[in-house]
């Protein structure tokens, strides 16, 4: 549970933690019914006292940047357990690395049991509308590349959703790796014709697809949907390895419901 | 240069005093026969104040280690004006201790300051970017924090450019990477930077002015933009040279209200101002000629060179400054080392070793083009030689001011060349005096400009309601065309860009010609020269000389940007002759004046040399043709064309042709020296030239054509175009308002600049004609009265004051105008895809 950590208040690390929960206090609202028992001094118990209450507020408000971002990356598993039914995990194609010279491709949404699709040319605008309407985005190595492609492409200065990044999650578990390797050690399988295709085919595939070959495109926007729904599998196996009573979903269904 | 009044330099004041009376006798005396005129400016005593209460005494014990123990008056009330937080302006004859009055308080606060703030400097180009971190790197080791200083300009090395973006508290810059390096990375590297900027410092501000000035305003409207959205709130700290309207032109820039400094407390010593015209001669025929100014400078250059007098002579061109330098050598070796030349076109290495060889006084004279009249600092010098007049008031005083610096007194000797403005000099001395200096004139909301750089802003933040500092009308209407042609798209409560590329990259600050053409001699790069300059000097066979040498165009390629050439032996140089043709492609709109026809369109302008000629060295003799086989520099732009009514044709053509020529080159002089004071342009910004225009066959006629030297048009001819009716009256105003009586350069000169036709410059060197005929073709553009001029034998004299007419938002032609520049970037669009 989110409300159950203090370590994204100033100055509160992971031996005052363990000092505030010996003294009972295991959750933010604990602290605000009994203030005065804190094992702090009058300034520093203000400004804790400040960060709970704007904490409360901003949960209720689904206003998590300011948590992400003062929350080490190791708690950040606590934002995916209370998110994880509601989120919205994507994954993006592009025509290179750099957001300076190349743009994006194709972008796939799934998001409770619904899985969008967003195709450059076509309709790749309106997942800006998708994230409005988002609570929580979640990404595998979006931090160092989707998010910053996303903001640098459509030209906007921040992202409108707080957001996650799963593989640091899993890193913190003892799961290190690329997506693909994270899948395998979870035993998440992709589907048939998809397995061989990686980052660099998929540049191609789009080439291929503006030359006018459509089966490129087809395949190309497969292999993003696949992306997309791994990161919902592996999001849910992290959180039941973690000892999560979670009901998980087989990836086979998954991909026959919604692939085509 | 930080002025220091040390023992050593008063001893030298006596002698100085002495070797600059040997130089007056020698000049007197030599050329007692061509001195003109003789003024004395009496010496000014310094205005000096202590140092201010706040200063750090870090600081006053490192500047008393320098030897400096007080400031002028003006740095000490730039420390006061900047210390209380108001943006300020320094206008400065000369650069009297500027680095002082802008560093120290800023320096002073970076002291005091908790949190490292960062400041921003920009100069107006490269050179002056790397000139000035040497002289702040001084004052910076001062504070002891030299490692937070850097360079970022186009010659910035990449590694070096993640540094100074990662830790420099001071960046030196320029408007060109401000605009395309700088503020399109606002967001990521240069976000902690701009969110802790303090103070911007510039240097030069006047030359912001027209369409370039029009263009700087625009990024600094963007760049407050970005420094408000990660909350800094930045003060300006800027220098100007003179001008004629200091307050409104930064207001005009930066929409901020400045506190501003005119005195200058620095002392003057006192100068002495020769005007001097060169003998007239009798040539082999019966024609008498005057000589030019190099028969005057090359002897005067010599004998302060001997005398060691260190002086500076400033020439109109860079092939002057070429020409000038090898005779002052010739056959002299002892001269030779000590002289050198100076010009743009000179690789940056050599450029910065005659600077330090002037400071160093390894060099006793320098000759150069207008590339040394602003701030790099050049040291003490004591003689200026000014070869013929360079062209406007600001420039003839800033030029002079070059010399007497301390308390060395100094000669300023002007000499006039056989053209009728330096001619008017030599009979008006006191014109000079008293003539207004210029003024710098830009507008941020030209239509044209402003929608170039509207995408831009998108680009760096999506767009807003509103955005400060635009006008509101213009804004609203620029965002509804870029909605239009879905540049931008809605994203919540604003418009994003929605392009994928960097549209500052298609915006150039400075019009066309931003690149150089490479001079290779062999395999090394031995100069570099812009595309126009190019095709004027570099053409096959032509003669270039660099530092004295001399070489010869073996090949111009324009398209790949180089030019090779090989080094020769010849005693001659050679000179290229243009020819020019005008023409309305599209006429857009047709008026109608009294009957004298006004068409507004696009126009096509294209300048070609067809030939050069052979001249030999020393005799000026003409020794041969050759052909030159270039492409043309040609460019399309806006502009009107205005033909004369029938009826004045005809009854000037009857009793003598020449009237109606003389009445079109005369209005085309006033009209393009007038035009720019309607539309805030600068007078480079407009162009006029007169052609012949075939109205039924085998019947020509002369017409006007005025149009904006800028690509595409940035809409100078086509507001003078709206408002001819006000801007004719302005011309008639400036005429009847001279107090001369049969012309000057300050409304219509008797022999206005490019006549050709021998015949009627004769009727134009004898009389009154040019006013005359223009008054009478102004008659009848202005009445539809048809008015004989009458013409006379001659007289002269003075000057007018020119208003600016009221400026009324028109909003129905901001919109047609903007619809223009909507075209004219599509097209660009297209094209470089």
């Amino acid at each position: 549970m989110i409300n159950q950590t203090f370590l994204h208040c100033f100055g509160i690390g992971p031996k005052t933690e363990e000092k505030l929960q010996s003294l009972g206090f295991n959750t933010w609202e604990d602290c605000l019914k009994n203030p005065e028992m804190l094992p702090f001094s009058p300034n520093k118990k203000d400004r804790f006292l400040n960060c709970i209450s704007q904490s409360i507020n901003d949960l209720n408000d689904g206003n998590l940047n300011h948590i992400i971002s003062q929350l080490p990356q190791k708690e950040h598993w606590r934002i995916l357990e209370s998110f994880y039914q509601d989120a919205t995990y994507f994954d993006i194609e592009t025509t290179g690395l750099s957001s300076y010279d190349n743009y994006t491709t194709v972008i796939s949404a799934y998001r409770n049991g619904e899985l969008k699709t967003f195709v450059y040319g076509e309709n790749l605008d309106d997942f800006l509308d998708l994230v409005d309407n988002s609570t929580l985005l979640v990404t595998f190595n979006g931090n160092c590349f989707d998010i910053p492609f996303l903001e640098n492409s459509f030209n906007i200065p921040q992202i409108n959703c707080p957001y996650i990044d799963l593989r640091w999650i899993c890193y913190h578990q003892g799961y290190s790796g690329g997506l693909k390797s994270i899948e395998r050690q979870l035993g998440v399988p992709r589907p048939k014709g998809i397995a061989e295709i990686d980052g660099f085919e998929a540049v191609r595939l789009f080439h291929k697809w503006q030359k006018g070959d459509l089966n490129s495109r087809k395949k190309l926007i497969k292999y993003c949907q696949v992306d997309s729904l791994t990161v919902f599998l592996i999001s849910e196996l992290i959180l039941q390895d973690m000892g999560f009573e979670i009901e998980t979903t087989p990836a086979s269904d998954l991909y026959q419901k919604l692939l085509n | 240069m930080i002025n220091g009044h040390s023992k050593v330099l008063k001893t030298l004041n006596s002698r100085d005093k002495l070797q600059m009376k040997k130089l007056k006798h020698y000049i007197e005396s030599q050329f007692e026969h061509n001195i003109r005129t003789y003024q004395k400016q009496e010496d000014k005593k310094g205005d000096f104040k202590g140092f201010p209460d706040e200063l750090d005494p870090q600081l006053i014990e490192a500047l008393q280690n320098q030897g400096i123990n007080k400031l002028y008056a003006h740095q000490h009330t730039a420390f006061e004006s900047i210390t209380k937080r108001q943006h300020t302006l320094l206008v400065s004859h000369t650069a009297s201790g500027k680095t002082l009055s802008f560093f120290l308080p800023v320096l002073n606060d970076y002291i005091h300051s908790d949190a490292p703030f960062s400041v921003l400097l920009l100069y107006p180009t490269k050179a002056l970017s790397r000139d000035q971190e040497n002289t702040f790197g001084k004052l910076m080791e001062v504070v002891n924090k030299s490692d937070y200083l850097g360079t970022f300009d186009g010659d910035t090395p990449r590694d070096e450019r993640t540094r100074i973006q990662r830790s420099s508290d001071f960046v030196i810059t320029n408007p060109d990477m401000l605009h395309g390096g700088i503020l399109p990375n606002h967001n990521r590297k240069w976000k902690d930077f701009l969110a802790r900027l303090r103070y911007i410092i510039i240097d030069e501000v006047h030359i912001y002015r027209g369409a370039f000035g029009s263009h700087v305003a625009n990024v600094f409207r963007r760049l407050l933009r970005v420094c408000q959205i990660h909350g800094s709130h930045p003060m300006f700290i800027c220098s100007s040279a003179t001008i004629g309207n200091p307050t409104d032109h930064v207001k005009n820039l930066f929409n901020k209200e400045f506190f501003v400094i005119e005195e200058d407390g620095a002392p003057k010593p006192e100068r002495e101002l020769y005007f001097m015209n060169p003998s007239l001669v009798q040539s082999h025929g019966h024609a008498q000629y005057r000589k030019g100014p190099a028969s005057i400078s090359i002897p005067l250059i010599r004998e302060a060179v001997k005398q060691n007098i260190r002086t500076i002579c400033f020439c109109r061109s860079r092939q002057e400054v070429e020409r000038l330098y090898r005779s002052v050598i010739d056959r002299n070796a002892e001269i030779a080392k000590k002289v050198k030349p100076y010009r743009g076109g000179l690789l940056p290495n050599e450029r910065r070793k005659l600077e330090r060889d002037l400071v160093d006084g390894k060099i006793t004279a320098i000759i150069t083009t207008n590339a040394l009249e602003l701030g790099i600092d050049i040291g003490d010098l004591e003689l200026c030689v000014l070869s013929g007049h360079p062209g406007t008031i600001a420039s003839f005083w800033q030029q002079s001011g070059r010399v007497g610096r301390q308390d060395k007194p100094s000669v300023v000797v002007f000499i006039a060349k056989d053209n009728p403005i330096d001619q008017y000099f030599i009979h008006h001395p006191e014109f000079l005096k008293s003539a207004p200096i210029e003024q710098a004139l830009l507008n941020a909301d030209n239509p044209y400009i402003f929608l170039q750089h509207l995408p831009c802003m998108a680009h760096e933040h999506p767009l807003r309601d509103l955005e400060e500092s635009t006008d509101p009308f213009t804004y609203q209407e620029g965002v509804n065309i870029l909605k239009e042609n879905k540049t931008i798209v809605p994203y919540h409560d604003t418009f994003r860009y929605a392009l994928q590329d960097y549209p500052a990259r298609g915006v150039n600050l400075r019009g066309m010609t931003d690149y150089n053409i490479e001079i290779y001699c062999g395999t090394e790069v031995i100069g570099e020269i812009d595309p126009i300059g190019a095709r004027g000097t570099l053409y096959k066979d032509a003669i270039y000389q660099h530092l004295g040498r001399r070489y010869m165009s073996l090949d111009l390629d324009l398209e790949k940007k180089l030019c090779r050439v090989e080094e020769v032996n010849v005693d001659y140089y050679t000179e290229a002759h243009w020819e020019g043709r005008i023409e309305m492609t599209e006429s857009e709109e047709k008026k109608d004046l009294h009957d004298a026809q006004l068409n507004f369109g696009s126009i096509y302008y294209n300048k070609q040399p067809k030939l050069y000629k052979k001249i030999r060295e020393r005799s000026y003799e003409n020794i041969g043709y050759g052909p030159i086989t270039l492409d043309p520099f040609e460019y399309y732009t806006t502009g009107f064309s205005l033909l004369a009514p029938k009826k004045w044709n005809e009854n000037l053509s009857r009793i003598d042709k020449r009237y109606i020529s003389a009445a079109f080159f005369g209005l085309s002089y006033v009209l393009r020296h007038t035009a720019p004071i309607l539309c805030m342009a600068d007078i480079k910004d407009l162009a006029t030239d007169i052609s012949l225009v075939e109205m039924e066959p085998q019947q020509w006629k002369s017409a006007l054509y005025m149009f904006d030297t800028v690509e595409g048009g940035v809409g100078y001819a086509e507001k003078v175009y709206e408002k001819i009716e006000i801007c004719l009256g302005l011309c008639l105003d400036v005429i009847n308002n001279c107090s001369c009586e049969s012309g000057c350069p300050s409304c219509v000169p008797p022999l206005p600049p490019g006549v050709s036709d021998e015949e009627l410059e004769a009727l134009l060197v004898e009389s009154n004609a040019s006013i005359a005929c223009t008054r009478s073709l102004l008659s009848a553009l202005m009445e539809g009265n048809t008015v004989i001029p009458e013409v006379t034998t001659h007289t002269l004299t003075s000057l007018p004051k020119m208003e600016k007419p009221p400026q009324d938002l028109e909003e129905e032609k901001i919109k047609r105008k903007l619809g223009r520049a909507a075209k004219t970037l599509k097209i660009k669009r297209e094209r470089s895809h």
